[in-house]
């Protein structure tokens, strides 16, 4: 069989690209701390602001992490296209990993006295499901795995608690021990 | 004809270099300036002297550089501030030619460097782990050992050009000190370790290395007899 010029041409130009030129990305991604703490109306489906009031029976807070990518791998040759067709560098490395999120309330809740860890009686999800904080965080990504973050968490309280104001804390615990704290969301039960 | 001419060369070529080699002085020394390193990833600018007799020459010079100088204002090693001072010595066998001489040499060097760092991180060899920083100052020390040849050539009695390369292996110790907003992850190792990127690896190295030089030479005293 013979080629023609022109399918010669674009079999190695679709060899080329499909071999790949070196590419730019980074080694790593850590969580690195909690960015934000939303609270969310489930029921209405919108945010709240803090202090926020609601009486709804359905409410989540939701944690948005920090994460941090380091080690630039900058593989490109000066003057060539490599830097342009670098279109997908490759998925950053996890270097650390959630091993404990821990909730405390300033007023007694769901029978937790207050400043107490409460995640033991709520439910943690990613929007869709709800697990306990054992599977979730079986769920979670862990530490060598290739990602580049995750979606913000959600914590779940599914039945409204006694009316009052209730402000929160956060707590999330990576391997090597750093404790990230959150800010403090304010919410008023009606 | 070709040979003729070319056996006329090298005899000419002989009375040429004879003379330079029976007027040159025994010794004479010279002060050298080498510029070529304001090139480098630190640059600097290097200033020494170079004692020369029949054969042989011994030099040394120091070596000084500071971000000021940078012409490299996007430079992957330094954001902020950083100094630079190093000393070379060697000893090189010189060969003369018509116009200069060509040498080899070994040379022995040391170097310091410290450089204010930014939002980076860097990987302990030894504890195989990584601290992310905010701030930290980065500090290398060099030992180096090279051999390198090359030509001087001269101009006039008291002015010299030399260019020189050469290769050898250099032990490189990276540390960091006043580290800002620290934050370590144990057992994480570098995916590789890339020479563009040397100052991430904290520990000892040992690299081989290429070094090239442009010195300008002035000679304190006529090189050649009058």
């Amino acid at each position: 069989m013979r080629l023609k010029p022109r399918a010669t041409f674009l079999f190695f130009l679709t060899l080329l690209f499909a071999i790949g030129i070196p590419s730019c990305g980074e080694d790593y991604v850590v969580f690195r701390d909690i960015k934000n703490v939303y609270i969310l109306d489930r029921e209405a489906g919108l945010y709240l602001g803090t202090p926020a009031s609601t009486s709804s029976d359905s409410i989540a807070l939701q944690i948005e992490i920090e994460f941090a990518q380091f080690s630039y791998n900058h593989n490109s040759i000066p003057g060539m296209m490599s830097e342009a067709w670098a279109t997908s560098p490759s998925t950053p490395m996890l270097a650390n990993e959630i091993t404990d999120i821990r909730i405390f309330c300033d007023h007694a809740i769901y029978g937790i006295p207050p400043g107490e860890n409460m995640a033991a009686v709520l439910n943690f999800g990613l929007d869709y499901y709800q697990a306990t904080l054992h599977d979730f965080l079986q769920m979670l990504p862990r530490k060598g795995e290739y990602t580049y973050g995750i979606p913000p968490m959600e914590v779940y309280f599914n039945s409204k608690p006694d009316p009052g104001t209730y402000t929160f804390k956060v707590e999330i615990e990576d391997n090597n021990r750093h404790v990230f704290i959150s800010s403090f969301p304010a919410l008023e039960w009606l | 004809m070709k040979a003729n001419l070319f056996i006329l060369l090298l005899i000419s070529l002989a009375i040429h270099g004879n003379a330079q080699i029976f007027h040159t002085k025994p010794k004479y020394i010279q002060l050298k300036v080498d510029l070529l390193d304001i090139l480098d990833s630190y640059p600097r600018i290097g200033i020494g002297y170079e004692i020369k007799y029949s054969k042989i020459s011994l030099w040394q010079s120091i070596h000084y550089g500071w971000d000021g100088i940078s012409f490299d204002q996007n430079s992957r090693y330094f954001e902020n501030e950083f100094t630079y001072w190093g000393i070379k010595t060697g000893l090189k066998r010189n060969i003369f030619d018509l116009d200069g001489e060509f040498f080899i040499g070994v040379q022995l060097a040391f170097d310091h460097t410290k450089a204010a760092m930014s939002d980076d991180v860097y990987y302990d060899l030894n504890g195989k782990s990584a601290l992310l920083y905010d701030k930290a100052d980065y500090l290398r020390d060099r030992v180096g050992l090279m051999v390198e040849n090359g030509y001087e050539y001269f101009i006039g009695n008291r002015f010299s050009v030399e260019i020189g390369y050469g290769f050898g292996v250099r032990r490189i110790q990276n540390y960091y000190k006043n580290i800002e907003n620290p934050f370590s992850l144990k057992d994480v190792e570098p995916v590789e370790i890339r020479n563009k990127t040397l100052y991430k690896y904290v520990g000892t190295l040992w690299r081989p290395a290429a070094i090239a030089s442009i010195k300008f030479g002035y000679s304190f005293s006529s090189r050649i007899h009058e």
